[in-house]
Formats: structure tokens, C-alpha cells, sequence
């Protein structure tokens, strides 16, 4: 291996750094955000509309230039080194970015020739796993098998790095599920790294090993799913919990009402709060976005 | 763009050129090779018994062919620009694009691949346009013989190619701009509009022109890029100028004479040709700066 390659190797798969975006005089998609994803993970990333998520995925594939700081693709900076940054990436939009009078097989020999090193043979055994007919138009596809052929031509890439900005929002709990085995068994088999942005935890706990919440622009919340529903607890509504190992994140639906979630600083339970679902935490997280808790 | 759309380009082209074809052949028909005849059609003077076919003659070139020579001038450029005009913007509007943007970060290339098969559709087309043209102007005035038909060559040959390559561009570079397929064909048209405007005015910028006969006109096949009066003092005036300031006036052309044609397509060509280079350097900068989709 190359000291260039050595290099590359140690960057990150993903990164941002203070990175900012506003568009026109308007709305601030992103605020200050830095963050890290490292190879090998799959990550999810979870908040509300307008949260940037979408935003953020698009200045990692050079969709969108950051107002201020920077994001970095296996350390290629995708606006300045644009070349090296999407030859690690693959990209699949919320909405299909295919062509509707193309075959399946046609967007997989358009990837080859576009694409160095592209692996047709990943994308049409991944079609064929799911009897999706390679010689079909797209256009005449279901949208979930749409998704699986943009899934099929970005994991025939073998690229570093996967970036699925909400690729599920419109796919049925069945074709949901698939993709997500798929996503999950290719990436781990390549040894690869995915960032899967959604609005459902669920999706994110079936598939993902590490979470993040975007909220107004900031990240709210960055961990592994492991563990994660461990190091809180839920206390009964009132006022935020309070003690030297707490940290109050917000109040969260729970049972028929409302409970605080605490954030359990030394790892140590109290026997007297109940465990949250992630689901939960992550809702705690991202509705301290919009009502920051007082914290003891 | 699609092939069959690409195919229809051609087709309506190859109708275009058959229509021109069939009247260069009629007016060939009606015209005679040599002799009195073909003197009286030379010098517009009233056509005689030597000359049976004559007033057909003279009806269709200023009707059927007077209409289409002027369409032909216009049609390159447009064809060039409709065609241009959504290959970019297609893709940008309907986010196809986005797909080859993330597999390969070389969006230039990816400009001129998708660019290469519908120019070249777009030369094809202009060149069998301007096939048929020729063949129509060289058999519209038949007393110029081979020297005119080169003339008429020159004019209807590199330069209708030429334009739809520039408007093919123009089209590009506003549809990589604008990125909307409907917007794009509008504007493309006024930009076309406009580089017709800027090439009649710009092309003769520089050169020395002289007053074109009437002998030369002719009989050398000249080329007029100015008709006003001169005064008696030798002025060149405008007609309105000359209207504001009664006195006596000539009608003149100014331009040059046949034999400096190679000259006229020279430079009509190379600054339709720069335009065209320059419409394509914008749509690469476009394509390449740009970061949202529609």
C-alpha cells in the first residue's frame, strides 16, 4: 500500500467542520455543525423536516456549497477536490434520481461507464435477489423497486462511503425492511461505511450502529445505538430531574402521559426510573431542540 | 434527448431540403441554359416571346423561394438552439443529472458526452439544409453559372452549419443556467435572436466595402451588408437621415463584390464559430459550478 493510500486510510470516512448554511438571506439549514463519522460504521441520521438533514448529505456529495467551514469525504474536500471526494461516495437521493424510459440494466452499464471500478455484477445479483426485471423500464417500476436499482447501483460502486438521504420515505413496511437487510448485509460484507438519513428510528435501530440527531441546523444528539438506551432513564413529569449524575434532555411521550428522560452520567441506573426505548431518547433529543431543558 | 427526437430533427431537416431540392429542379426546368431568354431574366427586363417560361420563372423565385430563402436563414439557428436548449435542462429538471454527478465528479466530460450525439444530429440536420439551399440559390439565378454556385456554396454551406452549431450551444449554455426545460427553449430562442442581430452587425465590422453595382450585382453574385443613398457631396446617409434633410441622393449597396466571398464566409463563419466556443465555455462553467437542482 501507498503512503498516499496509507493517508487516506487514516481519514475519517465522513466529515464536517463548523460548517454553516443559509440559503439566500432566509433559513439557516445548518449551523455550525461538526461532526465525524468513522469507516467502518453505519449511521443514522434522524430529525424533523427542515432539521438539514438533506442538506448536510448534499455538501458531503457537492450538491451544496457550505456558507462557512467545511466537510470532508475520506479527506478530499468534495467542492475543491471534487473528483477524489465522489469517487469514495455513493449517493442515493430520497427521489430516485433515474431515468424513467431506461432499463435496470441500462443504468447498471451507464454506471460502468461512468463509474471506474463499478461492479455490475453486485448491482444485478442485488436486482435479481429481489426479482426485480433487469430489462424493465424504470418508469414502469414500483417506487420501492426504484430504490432498490438506485440501492443496486450504489452499492455495485463498492464506494467508501454510502450516503442515503431519506431513501425510505416512500417505500412500504415490506420493501422498508428489505432495503434495509440489504443495505445492512452489503455494507458490513464490504466493510464499508453508510450514513442512512430518515425520519424513522425504527429503521435507523434495525440497520444503523451509531445515531445522530440533527435539529434546527445542530447536532443534538451523536452515539452509539448500543448502550444507548442505557444511559437513560425516565423520570416521572414535574420538574427536570435533578442530581449529580443527571443531565435533564427533555420531556418525552410515555405510557398514557408525559415523563423527564436523563441522561445518566457515570452509568450508574436508578432503580426507581424505567429504561426508555431509543425511540424515546431520540425524541427527547430532538424536542430539546426546539424547548432546550433546564439543566441541573 | 431522446433518439426519436433526435430522429424527428433530421426528418423535418431532410422535408426542408427535399422541398428546396424540388424547387431548385423546377426553377431549372423553367430557366433556360443560355440565349436570349436567360439575358432578359438576367436584366429583369419585360420577358418576350424568346421567353415562354419566363414569367413562371420569376414568379417562383420571388414567391415559393423568395419565402424559404429567407426561413432558411433563421431555421439553423433555431434548430440548433430548440435541441440545445433542453439537453441540460432535461436533465437538471428531471434530477437525471444528479446520477452522473455522484458517479463521476468530472461533469465537463459528462457535458460533452451527453452534448456530442445531438450536435452532431444538429450538423447533420444544418447540413442538409443547407445542401438543399444551395441547390435552390445556385438554380434562382442560373446566369451566374459555376462561379455563383460556389458563391452560393459558400454563404449557404459553412455558414447555416455554423449557426446551428452556435445556436446549439447558446441553447446549452442557457439550459445549464436555467435548468427549467420550458424557460430554457424561450429564452433560447431571444438568445438566438439576439446572436442573429450580433452576427449581421459584428460580421462586416472591418472591412473595406465599396459601392456593389448594379453589373456587379448581376453578374457577380455581391455581397450587400448596408443599402442607403449617398449624397452629392459622396455621404453616405440612412433613409431616414436622408428623409430629415431633403436633396439629392442614389440609391446604393455597400459591401463587397462576389469574388471576396471566400472572405464573407471567412469571417461570418469564425465569429459564429466563436460565439459558438464561447456559448460552450459558459455551459461548462455552469455545469460545473452548479449546485442544486431544481
Amino acid at each position: 500500500m501507498t503512503d498516499v493510500a496509507l493517508e487516506e486510510r487514516e481519514w475519517p470516512a465522513l466529515e464536517a467542520l463548523a460548517v454553516s448554511k443559509r440559503f439566500g438571506r432566509g433559513q439557516q439549514a445548518l449551523a455550525a455543525i461538526s461532526l465525524t463519522v468513522p469507516r467502518g460504521s453505519i449511521v443514522g441520521l434522524v430529525g424533523p423536516n427542515a432539521a438539514g438533514k438533506s442538506t448536510l448529505i448534499r455538501t458531503w456529495v457537492g450538491f451544496e456549497r457550505p456558507s462557512s467551514g467545511s466537510v470532508r469525504v475520506c479527506g478530499f474536500d468534495p467542492q475543491r477536490q471534487r473528483a477524489e471526494a465522489v469517487a469514495h461516495l455513493a449517493y442515493v437521493a430520497q427521489s430516485p434520481m433515474l431515468y424513467r424510459e431506461l432499463t435496470a440494466a441500462r443504468h447498471l452499464d451507464l454506471a460502468l461507464a461512468m463509474r471506474k471500478g463499478f461492479d455490475r455484477e453486485v448491482g444485478e445479483r442485488r436486482l435479481a435477489d429481489l426479482d426485480i426485471p433487469i430489462d424493465a423500464k424504470v418508469g414502469r417500476l414500483s417506487g420501492g423497486q426504484a430504490a432498490q436499482v438506485s440501492l443496486a447501483i450504489a452499492l455495485g460502486t463498492r464506494a467508501d462511503v454510502l450516503l442515503l438521504d431519506e431513501p425510505l420515505a416512500s417505500l412500504d413496511p415490506l420493501a422498508r425492511r428489505e432495503f434495509l437487510d440489504v443495505l445492512s448485509d452489503e455494507v458490513h460484507a464490504q466493510g464499508g461505511t453508510a450514513l442512512l438519513s430518515s425520519h424513522v428510528v425504527a429503521d435507523v435501530e434495525r440497520a444503523c450502529d451509531r445515531i445522530i440527531a440533527l435539529g434546527t441546523g445542530r447536532v443534538l444528539l451523536d452515539a452509539p445505538l448500543l448502550g444507548l438506551a442505557e444511559a437513560h432513564r425516565l423520570y416521572p413529569d414535574g420538574e427536570p430531574p435533578a442530581g449529580p449524575h443527571l443531565t435533564a434532555v427533555g420531556r418525552v411521550e410515555s405510557g398514557d402521559g408525559w415523563a423527564w428522560l436523563a441522561a445518566v452520567n457515570d452509568g450508574s441506573t436508578s432503580a426507581m426510573a424505567d429504561k426508555p426505548s431509543v425511540e424515546q431518547v431520540v425524541l427527547a433529543y430532538l424536542a430539546s431542540g426546539r424547548h432546550p431543558a433546564r439543566r441541573s | 434527448m431522446s433518439r426519436l427526437e433526435l430522429l424527428f430533427a433530421l426528418a423535418i431537416s431532410a422535408v426542408l431540403s427535399f422541398v428546396m431540392i424540388d424547387l431548385a429542379t423546377q426553377l431549372r426546368s423553367l430557366a433556360p441554359s443560355a440565349g436570349p431568354c436567360l439575358d432578359q431574366l438576367r436584366t429583369g427586363l419585360d420577358l418576350g416571346a424568346d421567353c415562354p417560361t419566363g414569367r413562371d420563372f420569376v414568379l417562383l423565385s420571388v414567391g415559393s423561394v423568395g419565402s424559404i430563402v429567407g426561413l432558411v436563414g433563421y431555421v439553423p439557428w433555431l434548430l440548433g438552439g430548440v435541441i440545445g436548449s433542453q439537453v441540460v435542462s432535461r436533465e437538471i429538471e428531471r434530477r437525471t443529472a444528479g446520477l452522473s454527478w455522484w458517479l463521476s465528479g468530472r461533469r465537463v466530460r459528462w457535458l460533452l458526452a451527453r452534448s456530442f450525439l445531438p450536435a452532431v444530429v444538429v450538423a447533420a440536420a444544418a447540413t442538409l439544409i443547407a445542401v438543399g439551399a444551395t441547390q435552390m440559390v445556385a438554380a434562382r439565378y442560373p446566369w451566374l453559372g459555376m462561379w455563383h454556385n460556389l458563391h452560393a456554396l459558400g454563404l449557404w454551406g459553412p455558414t447555416p452549419v455554423a449557426a446551428s452549431i452556435c445556436g446549439f450551444t447558446a441553447g446549452l449554455a442557457v439550459g445549464a443556467v436555467v435548468g427549467r426545460q420550458i424557460l430554457s427553449l424561450v429564452m433560447t430562442v431571444v438568445a438566438c435572436a439576439v446572436l442573429i442581430n450580433v452576427v449581421g452587425f459584428a460580421a462586416p465590422y472591418g472591412t473595406s466595402q465599396t459601392i456593389i453595382s448594379s453589373a456587379e450585382w448581376q453578374s457577380e453574385g455581391a455581397w450587400s451588408w448596408w443599402q442607403g443613398l449617398q449624397a452629392s457631396d459622396g455621404r453616405f446617409v440612412s433613409f431616414d437621415d436622408a428623409d430629415k434633410t431633403p436633396g439629392r441622393y442614389r440609391n446604393v449597396d455597400l459591401g463587397v463584390t462576389g469574388d471576396r466571398t471566400p472572405e464573407v464566409v471567412a469571417r461570418q463563419t469564425a465569429l459564429i464559430l466563436a460565439l459558438a466556443a464561447a456559448g460552450l465555455v459558459i455551459a461548462s462553467v455552469a455545469v460545473n459550478r452548479r449546485r442544486r437542482f431544481v
